[in-house]
């Protein structure tokens, strides 16, 4: 049931704002994630929509109900903590039926509800340990069994991965996913990890310096990302500098700078002599000599390689200086420094942008 | 560059094994023998001296088990007055502490400040001055047109002038503990559905729990060996601290003994407590009123609640406390001709008690600085375990037992009744109170140098000398410009305390005079005027030091 439409969301501390006129919209039983750098106000939005911040302008609405002005006890919401906030001078069954005995709810209604929720985390029979005894997965356990048992609809979740470790947090997160499903919750996850995001998420909501830069599907994000930003935040990308130099049917070919190679790109929808920023993915990148209709094929020499194990980063340079960075599996091609290669990758692989006021600033990740 | 080479090399002879060593049983010797053991000979002495001590108290031949009775009656008076004042003050302290911490509105600076200001003032003049405002026509009666005071001399005097003094320690003690508090917790449960009165309550409460406990034995402890300002208010019903004070100034050794013995004792057990219980002090968090706590948590409850605070503050705190500097503006004349014109010549007792009181503050302060700082680093960074956790708690001990039992005891101790002989070691004046002034303010200076120096990163240390400093250059070099302001703070606190001291000072002064005990002599002598001039003075003074001292530190940063 839960429907979130936040409208016109400002709020600012000091002379920084920390959301910048935000208006974003969660479907009911949708999970949607808020990724973005630190400092970038996704855990502004959530806090505003729990009512820990009240934000200067704007509105958001539950269901079509404004409940901007309610404090965060009457809008009926649950939600979990990136430290857990277990109480840690209450023991796991007074944390689960915290929110039942401050809603006075009987005897009987306590047993059952909480001993449901302890029963979804799978905690049902450490009931009488006090956190000091649990794990950190299961703090946080105690956490979600503590917000389902508020029997609300909406789950806010503020990092709660975060503070796990790499290995729980994969299997934390598939079960996280079935179990809001499973529940038909609605969810609004705030996460900076790109790959919590992209695993766990129905859409995701990416935002930079206050702002929501595009909402969509994890798929649709990544292969058709709106801007330099999203695209860089997202997959490990070349960007190289370019100007169209003719237009085909569907496709164009692009002159890189200094008189450099062409590549060619699937769209023909910039103009001719039109400045702009490619964007290649650096696994989709390959050395060999597969010229077709269909790839790009460049010559470089290699000038520097780092390996990873199952994958080595290559740094070639071009014929126009220009250097790019491919990740090539380690098995398929031993090359070393100073050889000369050639760099091949799909046309429809290439992602082009209109080249910005500042190629920087796009391209910083904050 | 030679001087500095010079340094260097004294400081690499300090950082040697054996005058770490020395250093560290020196500091540790000088607390057991000059602080602990003092006090704690006492029990010998009343042990050894019981046939005496029992024949004055239980069998006096005239009036045979009257000091017994007089003793215990005193004695459960002092708990009911301290019980009474620190419920109070848990009251109006919690709410004023919670304004302080969490609300943000102007003047706010001016408050926490005005909070301090029984700390700073020597209780004697504060009590002098709340007894002008409650007992005197000069008073809020004569706003009134009334020719006597509100209240007269007695329990309920007693009970607002402890209020007052103790008010600030309750308040700067939750005020920090409430800051502490990570408010996360509390977001957490206001979005579990739990109104504000209940989150307060339930989750909170049980968070700043133990702050609370140490607090409240913190003021119920000054409230029972409070001297200065009792004095001055006491009519006739004597506390335990009085008590004491009044049978050393008859010559009555062996129930001043035996009363002191039962105090220390007494404030050996609030320390135990203090240590041991807090933790396990239960509160009510279980059963939630849903409704009641609703309306509890509405605004205009808040408001009010805080409005309210607001007015006790400044009725029952303030205007009481800074009520001389109004009696001296209506009694100018007054104190003109007691003063200055007077055939007894106050002036000139009042600038030498004065001055004595200065230099014993200044002597017991720098004494404290360098015995206390070794200590400090002692217990925050040896590696000794049990022990560190013993010398942690010995620490609090002067802090707990009233000042006039503190001032007995050692004055038993280095006296003509005590281990050095029938000439004793010092006799009662200037030297005698110095010591017992370190006594007291020691503890103070040690609890504030603890957190502050638990709180510099050992990082630096550990990275200075990895370049090649010797640890006692590494003091001087990383840890020395981090400790200076904690130590200003303690100097503070200590000088303070020393400057306002009465109970301990009484005992031990012999022919030496401070300005608190001219206020209580002068009090008692009916010379009001006086009083007020001396008790004026030493409030600006304090104020102005205060002031002084915290200019430099914030312009030094």
């Amino acid at each position: 049931m839960p429907h979130i439409e936040i409208k016109n969301l400002s709020k600012g501390y000091g002379k920084v704002k920390a959301i910048d006129n935000v208006n974003l919209e969660v479907f009911d039983k949708e999970y949607l994630t808020l990724l973005g750098p630190s400092g970038c106000g996704k855990t502004t939005i959530l806090r505003s929509i729990a009512g820990l911040v009240q934000p200067d302008h704007g509105e958001i609405l539950f269901d079509g109900k404004n409940i901007t002005n309610l404090p965060p006890d009457k809008r009926d919401i649950g939600m979990v903590f990136q430290h857990f906030m277990v109480f840690p001078f209450l023991d796991v069954w007074d944390n689960v039926t915290y929110p039942l005995r401050v809603k006075g709810k009987s005897e009987a209604e306590i047993e059952e509800i909480a001993g449901k929720a302890l029963n979804l985390v799978g905690l049902s029979r450490r009931v009488n340990e006090m956190p000091e005894e649990l794990s950190a997965p299961e703090m946080q356990k105690v956490g979600l069994a503590r917000a389902f048992s508020t029997g609300s609809k909406l789950l806010l979740l503020d990092e709660p991965l975060s503070a796990l470790d790499s290995k729980f947090r994969m299997e934390f997160q598939h079960e996280l996913r079935k179990l809001v499903k499973g529940l038909g919750l609605t969810a609004v996850h705030v996460t900076h990890d790109q790959s919590v995001a992209m695993n766990i998420a129905d859409r995701i909501a990416i935002m930079r310096k206050g702002r929501i830069l595009q909402v969509e599907t994890p798929m649709k994000l990544y292969y058709a990302p709106n801007s330099i930003f999203v695209c860089n935040f997202l997959s490990n990308s070349d960007f190289l500098e370019g100007f169209v130099e003719k237009q085909e049917e569907k496709q164009s070919v692009v002159r890189l700078r200094g008189f450099g190679p062409k590549i060619t790109i699937p769209t023909d929808k910039w103009e001719r002599r039109k400045r702009l920023v490619l964007a290649i993915r650096r696994n989709e990148m390959s050395f060999g000599y597969e010229a077709s209709s269909k790839t790009n094929v460049l010559n470089a020499r290699i000038i520097n390689e780092l390996f990873l194990g199952a994958k080595t980063i290559f740094q070639v340079r071009l014929e126009n200086e220009d250097i790019v960075e491919a990740e090539i599996l380690t098995k398929d091609i031993p090359r070393s420094i100073g050889r000369e290669v050639t760099l091949t990758f799909n046309i429809e692989d290439v992602m082009t942008f209109e080249y910005p006021d500042d190629l920087a600033y796009e391209l910083a990740l904050e | 560059m030679q001087m500095g080479q010079l340094i260097l090399k004294i400081e690499k002879g300090l950082s040697s094994r054996f005058c770490r060593i020395f250093g560290d049983s020196f500091t540790i010797g000088f607390f057991i023998l000059i602080i602990i053991v003092p006090i704690l000979y006492i029990f010998t002495f009343v042990g050894s001296e019981w046939e005496s001590v029992y024949n004055n108290v239980f069998n006096h031949p005239i009036t045979g088990d009257g000091q017994w009775f007089d003793l215990l009656t005193a004695l459960l008076r002092s708990f009911e007055i301290a019980g009474i004042v620190t419920i109070i003050d848990v009251f109006i302290g919690l709410p004023m502490a919670l304004i302080l911490a969490r609300y943000k509105f102007r003047g706010k600076k001016y408050i926490d400040s005005l909070i301090d200001l029984p700390l700073a003032v020597p209780t004697a003049a504060l009590g002098f001055s709340i007894y002008l405002f409650w007992g005197t026509r000069y008073g809020i009666s004569g706003l009134f047109g009334l020719e006597t005071g509100l209240f007269s001399e007695g329990p309920l005097m007693i009970i607002l002038v402890h209020i007052v003094f103790t008010y600030p320690y309750i308040v700067r003690n939750l005020k920090e503990v409430i800051l502490r508090v990570d408010r996360t917790y509390e977001h957490a449960a206001r979005s579990l559905g739990a109104s504000g009165f209940t989150v307060f309550r339930t989750i909170t409460g049980p968070i700043m729990k133990e702050g609370l406990v140490a607090g409240a034995i913190l003021a119920f402890t000054r409230s029972l060996g409070e001297t200065g300002a009792t004095m001055i208010v006491f009519g006739v019903t004597e506390t335990s601290p009085i008590q004491i004070v009044a049978w050393r100034e008859l010559g009555l050794f062996g129930p001043a003994a035996f009363l002191t013995m039962i105090l220390v004792l007494v404030a050996l057990l609030l320390l135990l407590l203090l240590k041991l219980i807090t933790r396990k002090v239960g509160l009510p968090i279980h059963k939630v009123f849903v409704r009641t706590e609703r309306v509890l948590s509405n605004p205009i409850v808040r408001k009010t609640r805080n409005g309210l605070i607001a007015l006790i503050f400044v009725i029952v705190v303030i205007l009481p406390s800074l009520w001389t500097f109004v009696y001296i503006g209506i009694n100018g004349s007054a104190v003109h001709s007691q003063v200055f014109l007077a055939s007894d010549n106050k002036l000139a007792e009042f600038w030498l008690s004065f001055t004595s009181s200065l230099s014993i503050a200044g002597l017991a302060t720098l004494i404290c600085i360098i015995l206390g700082i070794p200590m400090a680093l002692i217990i925050v960074r040896r590696n000794w375990g049990k022990l560190k956790a013993v010398l942690d708690t010995l620490i609090d001990i002067p802090l707990v037992i009233p000042s006039a039992a503190l001032g007995f005891s050692i004055f038993v101790f280095w006296g003509n009744l005590g281990p050095f002989g029938p000439n004793g070691l010092f006799t009662p004046g200037y030297w005698l109170i110095v010591l017992v002034h370190v006594v007291f303010c020691y503890p103070f200076m040690v609890r504030v140098l603890i957190p502050i120096i638990a709180s510099i990163d050992p990082g630096y240390e550990e990275a200075a000398r990895t370049l090649g400093a010797p640890s006692f250059t590494v003091f001087r070099t990383c840890t020395w410009p981090l400790l200076k302001r904690g130590i200003l703070a303690g100097s503070i606190i200590t000088f303070t305390r020393s400057l306002g001291e009465t109970g301990a000072t009484l005992v031990v002064m012999g022919l030496t005079r401070t300005i608190p005990v001219i206020i209580v002599d002068w009090v008692e002598a009916q010379a009001l005027a006086a009083a007020a001039f001396a008790s004026v003075i030493i409030i600006i003074f304090s104020y102005a030091l205060i002031f002084f001292l915290r200019k430099i530190t914030l312009s030094a940063e």
